[in-house]
């Protein structure tokens, strides 16, 4: 959380976190297309091998005012190889929330299980109480063939307890969803503590 | 109106999100070592870099790598020549990402040597 006493706005931070080629980028490209241009920033690309890392930012007209500051999200993907260890923890440095995007096909739960214990333990470096911690969960490549039961993913990655969303992020289901509900979680989040 | 410090208590990248993210314009200078550096941002955009004879995106990735080392910065009033307009951000997840595919010790390696 940045707050911009000069701009009178409340910077908001949320990750999209996952394994390589889960759906991250996806996800917030689909979000800035579908984004009125006045109310958004420039998708900022950076290409890093097999990934790549997005970032954008956007006004949040409808949720209203928090503390009279306007909420201004910043919505980032991380790299999801495993040696992109150093970006991971800059762009996850400040963050106010986490979108944890599992890719639902079978042979992806080594991955996907991996990536929430990298994040887990950045966020706990970080000095965030994991338990509290603003983290939505979407299980995301739902329209492809192969995919694990929601419940049997929710089991194995050990998140029952966390609100989570299936998607298809190439056809937009669910992205929305996913992002209100991280959204809100945030500003709730925010609101608790100021 | 200066600020003084140094990079062991706050590191470079979180410096300049600071006077980025307030969209300030400042003129940054540091040294480590023999190596000096500047960095100057506009209204919150970098717009000009150097670091011991790097110029531009450059400078500013060798810069995000220190760990060490002394800055002050001052408040500027009239636009500098500009030789590069980058958001704090992609600069530094492009150092970042560089120091991941490039690894950090290469970096350190070469920046003691040149500092010895």
């Amino acid at each position: 959380m940045f707050i911009n006493w000069a701009l009178g706005e409340l910077n908001l931070k949320i990750v999209y976190y996952g394994a390589a080629l889960s759906g991250k980028t996806t996800n917030l490209q689909y979000i800035h297309a579908r984004t009125p241009a006045n109310l958004r920033g420039r998708l900022i690309s950076l290409k890093t091998q097999q990934d790549r890392t997005l970032l954008f930012d956007f006004l949040q007209l409808e949720m209203g005012k928090v503390n009279n500051l306007k909420p201004k999200f910043k919505l980032y993907t991380v790299p999801g190889q495993v040696y992109y260890a150093a970006s991971r923890r800059l762009i996850l440095q400040g963050t106010d929330g986490v979108v944890f995007v599992a890719d639902s096909q079978a042979g992806r739960m080594a991955e996907n299980q991996e990536s929430w214990y990298t994040m887990e333990q950045h966020l706990i470096e970080l000095g965030h109480d994991i338990s509290t911690f603003p983290i939505i969960v979407q299980f995301n490549k739902r329209d492809l063939p192969h995919v694990i039961s929601a419940t049997e993913l929710r089991n194995q990655l050990g998140v029952q307890q966390r609100p989570c969303f299936e998607a298809s992020a190439l056809r937009g289901n669910g992205v929305f969803d996913t992002l209100k509900a991280i959204m809100n979680a945030v500003v709730m989040q925010v609101r608790r503590s100021l | 109106m200066y600020v003084h410090g140094s990079f062991s208590l706050l590191s470079p990248p979180t410096l300049l999100q600071a006077f980025c993210q307030e969209q300030r314009s400042v003129y940054l200078a540091a040294r480590r070592g023999q190596i000096t550096a500047a960095i100057w941002i506009w209204e919150g955009l970098i717009v000009a870099a150097t670091c011991d004879g790097l110029e531009g995106d450059e400078a500013v990735y060798r810069i995000a790598s220190w760990d060490s080392g002394l800055f002050t910065v001052a408040p500027i009033y009239t636009s500098p020549t500009a030789t590069m307009a980058a958001t704090c951000e992609e600069l530094l997840l492009e150092a970042a990402r560089r120091r991941d595919e490039f690894g950090l010790d290469s970096y350190t390696i070469s920046i003691d040597a040149m500092s010895a």
